[in-house]
């Protein structure tokens, strides 16, 4: 019997199927599904309307087909699920009833951590708290201004299409507060995968490449953080230099005294190829630096997930492998101070503590999101349905409510019961920020990557939007997709 | 056509019967918090999701599906190549990233147009329609990539090899 591999690769450019992916799709769609399930009946649930879902008529009859219909099995599964699940989520899982963190005993708690020792937190400025990525940035918090990059000249409305095609030559700010036009900065150069942080006062926007710019006085300084690129080639004038960005994350602490940089680290190592003398491997890096100084304070590997504590002293990490631990680090120097072993079953992919420090919550890919009592170190509150993995979460002001936001949607949930509240339905989030009250939530979202061609289309999918959460309602949106 | 689109995605009966419970029950959940317009296209959209998750929770045990096996009796080495193509493809969408997966599945398993995937998913049809070149071309260089013997893997970064701590 032949290789099928040998085979596969063999057949790749069968001028039949010159894509393998199509080629894959139609070996896919030859396997037909098995037959005799019954959970096709269950299926036309979908073309009955939603009032006689809520008229209870279209459940009855969902209830009788399974009954009749369907394997023991899946009915009493069904029959499990509508009498259990309006219990505590966490009811389920006797295994995480009382499961504790270990090392984060009350004795053994890290100073800082405890709910009495936590200096107060930093009131939500009435400021800018983030920047997201591309040649337009956006800034946002909902009591605060918006912040976006472009090439345009004229003071543009909120809501208004951007054009992406020209790098940014004028930064212009949204005080939606006070005014739905922009004000125009002019001469800030915005290139086309500039990455960008804003300090935590807001006054402050400093380029990965060093560059600081004051907001209020226009003018700029320069930090050494080590380049924004690393540059591939030769220097003769004639030879085009490569650039490979170095520089993939900044992001200030709490109090704006560091730097949380993520970086690709280029190794160079020799090659096991007899025509290769050396191969180029990056590593994903994390560096502390002091801010404004850019005294390298730590230089450490990265896990799946960073994220900063509340109380600016420590930052979380967790690890790559599934039933992986949240190591704690100390700011000052980086180093572990203590490991919290959560009983995550899969992979972490959020982690971040509340910000009065009572609760450590993290997104687990096994089994939903967990919260728990960082003095107690119990298990507080589980919840197992939110329908994919959280890669944001976000601690209300107050410390109520939790917003988890993955590639589709934003779910609001309510700490104390780990009841859903709301969902809101924003794609690809890549920031969230609350407003002072808890009563508004302010999401960034962007897909934008380089397609490249003769005219050098860069794509940003990018929006803003303020959410009346409880009340599942844009209040403000700033839209920077392209046109149709 | 919920169903079939899961199976496309698994594979696997028992993986199919769970996310296809999973997702009617998510979407009576979200009934009770929200008006649903398209019950069809969230129906799809949330087994998608649990479809995905499903593959990514999968390690690298291969699964052999007895049904697959006993319906081809004939050509035996072209449907192993199938097979394992089909099985290759699997594990690549679930190493796509969130958006880009669901959109290629959505539109290639589940068979949705482009203006009803965007519609589920709350985003323009012109993203749509990126997410899937995107998907498609990283579909691709992996699946060639997996037969080409020649490339060499980058180690993990955490190794203790490579790792260094200045702790």
């Amino acid at each position: 019997m032949k290789n099928p591999t040998n085979d596969l690769q063999s057949s790749a450019d069968h001028p039949a199927h010159p894509d393998v992916v199509e080629r894959a799709l139609d070996a896919v769609r030859s396997q037909p599904a098995p037959e005799g399930l019954g959970v096709d009946v269950l299926l036309k649930a979908a073309d009955w309307s939603p009032a006689d879902l809520i008229a209870g008529t279209a459940r009855s009859r969902v209830l009788s087909v399974v009954f009749v219909v369907a394997p023991v099995g899946i009915a009493a599964a069904l029959l499990l699920y509508f009498n259990w699940f309006s219990n505590s989520p966490t009811s389920r899982f006797p295994d995480y009833d009382g499961a504790g963190i270990a090392g984060l005993q009350p004795s053994g708690i890290t100073s800082g951590i405890t709910s009495s020792g936590l200096p107060a937190p930093t009131p939500s400025p009435a400021a800018l708290m983030g920047v997201y990525r591309t040649h337009f940035q956006s800034i946002a918090a909902a009591d605060a201004p918006v912040m976006v990059a472009t090439g345009h000249q004229e003071s543009l409305p909120v809501g208004a299409y951007l054009s992406y095609r020209r790098p940014g030559s004028k930064l212009h700010v949204w005080n939606w507060n006070q005014s739905t036009q922009s004000q125009v900065i002019d001469g800030v150069e915005f290139l086309p995968y500039d990455l960008v942080a804003l300090t935590p006062d807001g006054k402050r926007l400093l380029w990965a490449n060093g560059e600081l710019l004051d907001l209020t006085t226009k003018a700029t300084t320069q930090i050494d953080l080590g380049g924004a690129f690393h540059l591939a080639g030769s220097y003769h004038e004639h030879t085009q230099v490569a650039k490979v960005p170095r520089i993939t994350r900044l992001e200030f602490t709490p109090d704006g005294k560091h730097l949380l940089i993520s970086l690709n680290a280029i190794q160079l190592r020799e090659s096991d190829h007899p025509l290769r003398d050396q191969d180029i491997f990056t590593e994903p890096r994390l560096q502390i630096v002091e801010f404004p100084s850019g005294k390298l304070v730590a230089h450490l590997p990265v896990g799946l997930a960073v994220s900063m504590s509340h109380n600016n002293r420590d930052f979380y990490v967790t690890k790559r492998e599934p039933g992986s631990v949240i190591a704690v680090h100390a700011l000052q120097d980086g180093k572990q101070t203590r490991v919290i072993q959560p009983a995550i079953r899969g992979f972490a992919y959020a982690v971040t503590d509340s910000p009065d420090g009572k609760y450590l919550a993290a997104a687990d890919s096994e089994s939903g999101l967990l919260v728990w009592n960082i003095e107690s170190g119990n298990l507080h509150v589980r919840v197992p349905s939110l329908p994919q993995t959280a890669r944001r979460l976000s601690f209300s002001p107050s410390g109520k409510y939790i917003a988890s936001s993955n590639s589709v949607e934003i779910t609001i949930i309510e700490v104390a019961t780990g009841e859903i509240l709301a969902t809101l339905r924003q794609s690809a989030v890549e920031q969230v920020y609350w407003s002072s009250d808890d009563a508004q939530l302010t999401a960034v979202s962007g897909l934008h990557y380089y397609e490249g061609g003769p005219e050098q289309i860069y794509v940003h999918l990018n929006s803003v939007s303020t959410w009346d959460w409880r009340n599942d309602k844009r209040v403000k949106h700033l839209d920077t997709s392209h046109p149709q | 056509m919920v169903f079939e689109t899961s199976w496309r995605l698994l594979g696997n009966r028992a993986d199919v019967e769970e996310c296809v419970q999973e997702a009617l029950l998510d979407a009576f959940r979200m009934h009770s918090r929200q008006v649903v317009d398209n019950w069809g296209g969230l129906l799809r959209l949330l087994v998608t999701r649990r479809s995905i998750d499903c593959l990514r929770r999968r390690r690298h045990a291969k699964e052999i599906s007895p049904e697959a096996y006993a319906r081809h009796g004939d050509e035996p080495e072209q449907r192993a190549v199938e097979r394992e193509l089909a099985a290759r493809l699997r594990a690549a969408v679930s190493r796509l990233p969130d958006q880009q997966a669901s959109v290629f599945a959505l539109q290639c398993f589940g068979e949705m147009s482009r203006s009803e995937v965007a519609g589920v998913l709350g985003i323009t049809e012109n993203a749509v329609g990126v997410a899937l070149h995107k998907a498609r071309t990283q579909l691709n260089t992996m699946l060639v990539e997996e037969n080409d013997d020649s490339v060499a893997k980058p180690r993990d970064a955490e190794s203790p090899a490579t790792a260094k701590d200045s702790n």
